[in-house]
């Protein structure tokens, strides 16, 4: 069994996370995740002159959560919008020193929360409309957001995912696992999570093809 | 750093003085195995059978089999597969509840698998078996009924005699088979009494040694063998004994016995103490499992708001080590299915905390425990998006 243990840097942001709290008032805010699967982020954020001029995190989660909201807040604070936009996952586990893989979907949260608060701003202040053209790519796209526990890497990369195909509202999903992988019901209610929360999709049907 | 406040003995325990010394001879001169007609053979093969002796003495099972496992799983497999090794699965049911260990749980779900009958009774909020749902699914069928005595997270103590009342009743061909790893430190274990045609017990949760189980099996032997080799000790484990395994459990299993009032007492002032102290001092919680018949040396509790690694981790970084139910803290990042089965919603069930005592604990490791939960539940939930 691999030794799971965290940076001294994650442990030194989990014991005295910065930028904890909400902003009063603010020019973008969100929440990703949900207490179902164990970790949520809310992040809400001041814009001015096109900078992240002050920025805070609440989290429900594990230490690496609270963590990377900590981090992915820090390297957020005073970039421009732009520059904030381009922060990937990889930065936060970067900074952190790294993460164990199983762990590696907390950092993709709190990225995720950082893009949904400044999407928010962009909507509310600035009025853009993101609108997206949901296809198979698209969809293969968003599940680049689900990360394979076993490895830290996502599960497109890791081509977990067989089959896709999405038509007239319905998703039809094929995902291969070894008999004894102990994460695949983790893998399935992320899937199960990211699709929801993409309102063209009405149904959704998953296979699991065992090898 | 202070000393480690040790609250999470039902992962493990340390082994016992006692068991030490009684296991050393044989990891050191006495290091030889069971071999007939040679003297240091016959002394080894005598240990063997003065540890079989005093297990039967201790549990009272005169009418048994003493065989040797690695592990409280690989116990509960022996029982379980070696039961349905023969079997017709068109012909066979066999019984459990939702919330039993995974050592018979995940033997349950590949059988299911292979086409045989199986029935996983659900348990009420307190985590006892739906009495009414276990009689529904009992039949001439049911060749085994598979109970833990003292739950392995919540410490709820099954009403056993009620149970098997039903299983004599209503299927005449079942075994029972009832795992007492939990158990033995606290509950009077009478294997006559109790009427079981199998117990099985792991050694390091008894202050016993790793790497070794027991099972007690009543004779006539109801189970197949599902390993095979060389047969030395008993044709279910075949291959070299672990000695220094079985002396040390045998030992480890009269102590427990022999001290098991005097302990339960001293963990249920202990656990009321504890119990009396969080729900004094902290909001927006839960007991998981009964207040009344549980194990003395368990205690559960659900926190709102938080998630129960950040609160293990908070302890641990002030020596204090506990468990926790939570998904993020878990190997396989799954919600602890026995407080999901008890409906705990996602909430409560990753904000949970198992705090277990053992023979080493103190009133004043309980208070400093409860002394630094407060403040770490209380910044944990300052910081917390759930309000």
């Amino acid at each position: 069994m691999a030794v799971i243990k965290y940076t001294a840097t994650v442990i030194e942001h989990f014991k005295n996370p910065r930028n904890v709290g909400e902003i009063e008032n603010p020019d973008g805010n969100a929440t990703v995740g949900s207490p179902a699967c164990g970790d949520q982020v809310t992040v809400s954020l001041k814009v001015n002159d096109n900078k992240i001029e002050d920025i805070k995190f609440l989290s429900y989660g594990c230490a690496s959560n609270i963590a990377t909201g900590s981090i992915v807040t820090e390297l957020a604070k005073g970039k421009t919008v732009e520059e904030a936009k381009k922060m990937t996952w990889k930065d936060a586990v970067d900074e952190l020193g790294g993460l164990p893989p199983v762990k590696v979907h907390c950092s993709v949260l709190a990225v995720d929360g950082l893009r949904a608060a400044i999407k928010d701003y962009e909507e509310k202040k600035l009025g853009i409309k993101h609108e997206k053209t949901i296809d198979e790519s698209s969809i293969l796209e968003e599940l680049k957001s689900v990360i394979y526990p076993k490895t830290g890497k996502n599960i497109i990369d890791e081509k977990l995912i067989k089959y896709l195909k999405f038509e007239d509202g319905k998703v039809e999903i094929e995902i291969s696992f070894d008999e004894t992988d102990v994460y695949r019901q983790n893998v399935l209610e992320e899937i199960d999570e990211h699709l929801h929360e993409i309102k063209e999709i009405q149904e959704i049907d998953v296979k699991v093809v065992e090898y | 750093m202070n000393k480690i406040i040790y609250l999470d003995y039902y992962r493990t325990t340390k082994i016992s003085e006692l068991v030490t010394e009684k296991m050393k001879p044989y990891q050191d001169d006495n290091f030889y195995l069971p071999v007939s007609f040679t003297q240091l053979g016959t002394d080894i093969a005598e240990a063997i059978e003065d540890s079989i002796v005093r297990i039967k003495k201790a549990f009272n099972a005169p009418h048994s089999e003493v065989i040797f496992a690695s592990s409280g799983t690989h116990a509960n497999n022996m029982v379980i597969q070696g039961i349905l090794r023969d079997a017709e699965p068109e012909n066979t049911s066999i019984v459990t509840s939702v919330i039993d260990h995974p050592s018979i749980n995940n033997v349950f779900d590949y059988y299911k698998k292979k086409g045989f009958e199986v029935k996983k009774i659900k348990v009420d909020s307190e985590g006892f078996w739906n009495t009414e749902m276990l009689s529904e699914n009992l039949n001439e069928k049911t060749r085994l009924v598979s109970i833990t005595l003292v739950n392995h997270t919540i410490g709820t103590v099954q009403r056993y005699d009620e149970l098997k009342k039903i299983i004599h009743e209503k299927a005449p061909n079942a075994l029972i088979h009832l795992d007492i790893t939990m158990a033995v430190m606290t509950q009077k274990i009478d294997f006559e009494e109790l009427e079981a045609d199998f117990m099985t017990l792991s050694g390091h949760k008894i202050y016993g040694p790793k790497g070794i189980g027991v099972v007690i099996a009543r004779k006539p032997i109801k189970i197949k063998p599902i390993t095979f080799g060389t047969v030395v000790t008993s044709p279910f484990a075949p291959g070299a004994d672990n000695v220094p395994g079985i002396v040390g459990i045998s030992y480890a299993i009269e102590q427990a016995v022999l001290e098991r009032e005097t302990y339960d007492s001293k963990t249920r002032k202990l656990q009321r103490l504890l119990m009396n102290q969080i729900e004094k001092n902290i909001d927006k919680i839960e007991l998981n499992g009964p207040a009344d018949e549980r194990a003395s040396d368990n205690v559960n509790y659900s926190f709102r708001q938080i998630e129960g690694e950040s609160i293990m981790m908070f302890l641990d970084f002030e020596g204090i080590i506990v468990a926790t139910g939570s998904a993020c803290a878990s190997s396989d990042l799954k919600v602890n299915y026995i407080l999901s089965a008890i409906g705990r919603d996602h909430e409560m069930a990753h904000g949970s905390l198992r705090i277990t005592l053992g023979r080493e604990t103190t009133e004043e490791d309980i208070n400093r425990f409860v002394e630094q939960l407060i403040p770490i539940v209380k910044r944990l939930r300052d910081q917390s998006t759930i309000r």
